[in-house]
């Protein structure tokens, strides 16, 4: 019984092992921080597995558990209060600079993305990367459906922006498309 | 999820219709619009160029992030096996059964039960446990006790009273000492002087104190006056075993008490010496005044 229980556990948590470990290092400041955090998000949730429904979507319950562990180690570390004002970029505002043609490499694109104020770039994490639903995202970060549309449209369009900011000091413009030898978009 | 009310009358596909298409783009693209809304972005992208193009610049930028993001070399790889792997001991740690509660709070009450037991047991002992042979007699490992009996307080007022109202020029008299002791106690000159180092004896008799007799030895020494005294404890007492003694050391007023008990005897050792200091005399002393009780309990002294 306890045998089978650990099976299901390590069977359905440990597929999603790398999905979870690349949210932590993009969210988390260093890798050992991720890791830690990992590891502690695994521990609860085998604690925690009993309460597990089968056929549900585990991945998304191990990021909620992901998250809240990480939410109890910024307290625990007090850590600086995430400041961004949720009027940064209006929608409007960010539509016409989408028609920018890009030619930038990945890691151009890694950078851009890391500069996006934390909120926003969990939440594009989570759905362009990770594929969550916004609810299963509402879910997982413990705020309303409307807090993440919000999240991602101004994520998003703030990506655009700063990637747009990028190929005009470049100064190469071009489609978006990726040449794979090259690693440009 | 949206609105599209207002939007679906106008078929003519204008600069507005193309803005409230895009700010609704990325749902479409997450798949999370209702279906009715769904279609009007599919309906205008059909016949937008600009919005298509819109949406596959989208798509494609979404598909180089998730590149970028997921691109993983040897390093990685190898770093995320450790984390794996790390994980999986700390699993395996949290995973080695556990007694139950229930068990682990029997098993410390029979612990202390256990214990008090052990310790009564030692206190009707009388604090003692075991030296190697009959005349070895341990010290206390701990330091002296603060608190005093009353028969200890006895022999310290006791040694007040008559070691103390002896003269400095006080001379030994060993005939008399030997007389005053009785024939029981005479030996004991002999076996006990030999062992008193530096001090000297001065005097020995029987005294009484609070209805009680003691054999009482009178030493002097480096400006100190010791006393060793011998109490029939209760004559009917069983005597402890020789492997059982140990000296326990009391401070009173100004003085230090070292006593032994065996069952049947108490032996004192009183100074006004320092607290290690009458231990280490009382260490010397009270082997050979203990060897010549248990002779005398056994009747064969």
């Amino acid at each position: 019984m306890i045998r089978d229980r650990r099976d299901d556990f390590d069977r359905l948590a440990f597929a999603h092992f790398r999905e979870l470990r690349r949210v932590a290092l993009r969210v988390c400041e260093d890798p050992e921080t991720a890791d830690d955090l990992v590891q502690e998000t695994y521990l609860r949730a085998w604690r925690s597995f009993d309460k597990f429904e089968p056929g549900t979507n585990c991945r998304a319950w191990l990021f909620r558990f992901f998250f809240y562990v990480r939410s109890e180690y910024c307290r625990n570390h007090a850590r600086r209060p995430l400041v961004f004002s949720l009027d940064y970029v209006k929608e409007s505002e960010l539509s016409s600079q989408t028609n920018a043609s890009f030619d930038l490499t990945l890691e151009e694109l890694k950078q851009a993305f890391a500069e996006l104020p934390e909120a926003f770039r969990i939440a594009v994490l989570l759905s362009d990367i990770e594929g969550l639903k916004y609810r299963e995202i509402a879910e997982v970060l413990n705020v309303p459906v409307g807090t993440v549309m919000s999240r991602l449209s101004r994520g998003r369009g703030m990506l655009r922006a700063r990637l747009a900011i990028l190929v005009s000091g470049n100064d190469e413009p071009g489609r978006v498309e990726t040449n794979k030898k090259s690693g440009r978009i | 999820m949206t609105n599209p009310a207002g939007w679906r009358q106008t078929k003519k596909v204008g600069e507005s219709d193309c803005q409230y298409i895009r700010e609704r783009l990325d749902l479409y693209l997450d798949n999370e619009l209702l279906v009715e809304t769904n279609q009007l972005v599919l309906d205008h992208l059909s016949c937008c160029r600009e919005c298509a193009a819109e949406s596959e610049r989208r798509i494609e930028l979404r598909r180089s992030l998730k590149e970028a993001l997921t691109l993983e070399d040897d390093d990685e790889r190898e770093s995320e096996n450790l984390s794996r792997r790390r994980v999986q001991m700390a699993l395996d740690r949290e995973r080695v059964p556990r007694i139950p509660a229930k068990i682990r709070w029997s098993a410390l009450a029979a612990s202390l039960i256990l214990a008090l037991a052990l310790g009564l047991a030692y206190w009707r002992n009388g604090n003692i446990s075991k030296p190697a042979n009959s005349s070895a007699v341990n010290a206390p490992s701990s330091e002296p006790t603060v608190l005093i009996s009353a028969v200890d307080r006895d022999a310290v007022e006791n040694h007040e009273v008559c070691a103390l109202s002896y003269p400095p020029d006080w001379t030994f008299d060993q005939q008399r000492v030997a007389r005053d002791l009785t024939p029981r106690f005479a030996p004991l000159i002999h076996a006990v002087e030999r062992h008193a180092a530096s001090y000297k004896l001065i005097e020995g008799h029987i005294c009484s104190y609070e209805q009680k007799k003691y054999a009482h030895l009178i030493f002097r020494g480096q400006g100190h006056t010791v006393s060793v005294f011998i109490e029939p404890d209760d004559p009917l007492g069983d005597p402890k075993s020789s492997h059982a003694f140990q000296i326990a050391q009391a401070s009173y007023k100004a003085y230090q008490v070292a006593s032994v008990d065996t069952g049947i005897h108490r032996i004192f050792v009183v100074s006004d010496l320092p607290s290690g200091e009458n231990l280490v005399l009382a260490n010397q002393l009270v082997p050979a005044t203990l060897d010549f009780v248990q002779k005398l309990e056994l009747g064969t002294g």
